[in-house]
């Protein structure tokens, strides 16, 4: 069987992000209790610096990865029609590349 | 087939369907009783696909702040009554789903597969995540 249809990949991919949002989460959790932006120009500076953006674009990368594997295992295991299969991972595909736009967008607009 | 007459015969067949109906099936939801790491398991699930639909107020969230200082205030504030019962859910759901998570990612390891291992930290697991959101939601209505 190979790597892909053994499900293998996924199985990696799961874990890595999960140890990537685990870490990046623990950061997020810590900057807010600990006070948080005091102001917009505050918040703006912190996302404004490069090393920050390009965590944050990776997080919500790894987050949409483990979306996917997690939702399209709970389709799989739930919906036994392969055309009902195949519209609801369709879908879910879209949908994450449409968040995955919005939060690009969003980190783009930061430097503008 | 001459000594084994109808009446012998119906009579066996009324003894095969009885054993099979005898069979012990149980599909009762309500007297199943699932194991402690079970319910773990299924609320790992509920609590990932909960955060999947809250994914977008998350994003929204993140765009509100970057819209100036006005947006910035109004993220900054987001606990009206309702919101409150979203917001206590996501808690819930992102601490259960983090703690459950790094348990299996032990298991991964091969850590705590031990019988009463991995009996308690599957409770410890829901009783973490169960007080994680209480904390929050003391600090919230504080």
């Amino acid at each position: 069987m190979s790597y892909r249809a053994s499900g293998l990949r996924a199985w990696v991919w799961q874990r890595v992000s999960a140890v990537v949002l685990a870490l990046f989460t623990l950061l997020v959790i810590g900057y807010f209790l600990s006070g948080g932006p005091s102001s917009y120009q505050d918040w703006h500076n912190l996302l404004a610096q490069a090393p920050v953006t390009v965590m944050i674009g990776l997080s919500f990368g790894a987050l949409l990865a483990h979306i996917w594997v997690g939702v399209r295992d709970i389709i799989i295991d739930y919906i036994s029609r392969p055309w009902l299969r195949y519209i609801l991972l369709s879908l879910l595909a879209l949908w994450l590349f449409s968040l995955g736009l919005w939060v690009l967008l969003l980190l783009a607009r930061i430097f503008a | 087939m001459t000594t084994l007459n109808g009446w012998v015969l119906i009579n066996i067949f009324k003894i095969m369907i009885i054993k099979t109906k005898r069979r012990p099936v149980n599909l009762n939801l309500l007297t199943i009783r699932l194991p402690v790491a079970g319910v773990t398991s299924i609320a790992h699930r509920a609590a990932g696909f909960l955060m999947f639909v809250l994914t977008p107020v998350l994003v929204y969230w993140f765009d509100l702040s970057l819209r100036g200082p006005r947006g910035f205030q109004q993220a900054m504030v987001l606990f009206s009554t309702w919101e409150k019962l979203v917001w206590m859910a996501g808690v819930w759901a992102l601490a259960h789903h983090f703690l459950a998570g790094l348990r299996y990612l032990l298991l991964d390891l091969e850590i705590g597969f031990e019988k009463p291992v991995y009996r308690w930290s599957a409770m410890a697991v829901l009783i973490g995540g169960t007080l994680v959101a209480l904390v929050a939601a003391i600090w919230v209505v504080r």
